[in-house]
């Protein structure tokens, strides 16, 4: 009696041990996942928004000889480039502020050739021409980032491991 | 002992991160000049590197230029400071960098050249020679106004002769007159003038005029006519040779006078 009781026990503890390895294993490693695809944005989707920081960062020095100081153009170009250097932002932010900068570009690009100061510099044409040009192409980051975070969650519904993970506080990630 | 490898292990794996997120885009060095704004001429870019050989024969300064169009958001010393370091410019090596889009220049140069050409020195040069050409956007004359300077204050510093001729359009020596040519030059001269002198003579003497032949002229006539008073009955020398000397003369008038 006392040995089947003992025999009992035993089972159940390395049960209970294997259930709790395999449930921390899985919590762990899916916290891992889904952390990779949140910094995806600060990591290798980072330097194409290095990129276009430094492409905004050149428009700014060229516009703001034509614009005025208080122009707000010129003030949105500054913060947009700021948000995009800032690896701290959420991945939504940085989005937002690419897709914004996206705009800004192709609408520089028709309004500051028709400036009389504009017309008078070919230099500064040229480079409006091509700064605006580079910067108005839609980017496919917002994409890239939005397929790896649909690849996470689908990963995460459909996996044993991914429900245990669920089921001890691991979320899916917001995607629009 | 474990710590120790973990935090190292940690610092290693950060460093990466640190560095692809660093810096503006640097051009790639090609040679002493690095035209990456595409605003030098082609002989520009050519008389920038015979100048850079000279200052590196001479045993002066290294000399390297670059052009580019911006600084990426930087300022122009963070940008010259990354550059030189990419490049692996060293002490003896001086950086001129022109940012043409942002209208901003300088001279970079490592310890040893700016002991020996001040960075004041440096500064008075590109504010006399070189900034209004390049505000100007006339980069070739920017740095045809410069460079000659440059040659001089560096030639000064480390007490050499650098030679520029020929170079950013100053006179080369070989368009100079060669021994040669100066030795001939005279020659030439002189055969020119006798020539001249031939023509005058030959024009003086179709026009027939001169006093030498007014003379022998009026010498002739009297050796014509003046023997008539002695044909009056005059005495003579008796030996009938007055009309022969008349003929004579006669003939020696004509050939004088003949053209």
């Amino acid at each position: 009696m006392k040995k089947a009781l003992l025999n009992v026990l035993c089972g159940i503890l390395c049960a209970a041990l294997i259930i709790s390895a395999v449930s921390i294993g899985a919590v762990r490693g899916w916290q891992k996942e889904r952390e990779k695809a949140l910094t995806a944005l600060s990591g290798e989707l980072s330097e194409g928004l290095e990129e276009r920081a430094i492409d905004a960062a050149n428009l700014t020095v060229v516009v703001s000889r034509h614009l005025d100081a208080s122009d707000e153009r010129l003030a949105q170009l500054q913060e947009l480039r700021l948000l995009l250097t800032n690896h701290a932002s959420s991945p939504d932010v940085l989005i937002q502020a690419d897709a914004d900068l996206t705009a800004l570009a192709q609408s520089l690009g028709q309004s500051l050739p028709e400036l009389a100061s504009v017309q008078a510099s070919a230099r500064d044409q040229a480079y409006i021409s091509t700064l605006t040009r580079t910067l108005g192409e839609t980017t496919g980051i917002g994409n890239a980032y939005e397929s790896l975070a649909r690849g996470f969650n689908n990963r995460l519904v459909n996996s044993p491991t991914g429900w245990i993970a669920r089921l001890f506080g691991v979320s899916l990630i917001d995607v629009e | 002992m474990k710590r120790v490898f973990c935090l190292l292990l940690a610092a290693l794996l950060c460093l990466p991160t640190a560095i692809a997120l660093a810096g503006p885009r640097y051009p790639d060095k090609q040679g002493a000049v690095t035209d990456a704004a595409a605003v030098l001429s082609a002989s520009t870019v050519q008389d920038l590197r015979k100048l850079a050989e000279e200052f590196h024969d001479e045993d002066t300064a290294e000399l390297y230029v670059a052009t580019v169009d911006f600084l990426d958001g930087w300022t122009l010393s963070e940008y010259a400071a990354g550059l030189r370091e990419k490049w692996w410019l060293g002490d003896n090596d001086l950086l001129l960098l022109m940012v043409v889009g942002e209208d901003k220049f300088g001279f970079f140069g490592g310890s040893y050249v700016n002991r020996k050409l001040s960075t004041s020195a440096q500064q008075k040069l590109l504010s006399t020679s070189f900034e209004a050409p390049f505000l100007r956007q006339d980069y070739d004359g920017a740095i045809a106004a410069l460079m000659p300077a440059l040659a001089t204050e560096v030639g000064k510093a480390w007490n050499e002769s650098i030679d520029i001729s020929g170079l950013f359009g100053t006179v080369s020596a070989s368009s100079l007159f060669t021994e040669h040519d100066w030795l001939v030059r005279p020659v030439e001269h002189v055969y020119n003038i006798e020539r001249h002198v031939e023509r005058f003579a030959e024009s003086a003497i179709d026009t027939g005029f001169s006093l030498g032949k007014v003379i022998l002229t009026v010498f002739l006539l009297l050796v014509i006519f003046g023997n008539r008073g002695k044909r009056r009955g005059r005495e003579g020398c008796g030996c009938g040779c007055m009309p022969f000397s008349s003929l004579l003369a006669g003939w020696g008038l004509w050939k004088l006078w003949k053209k």
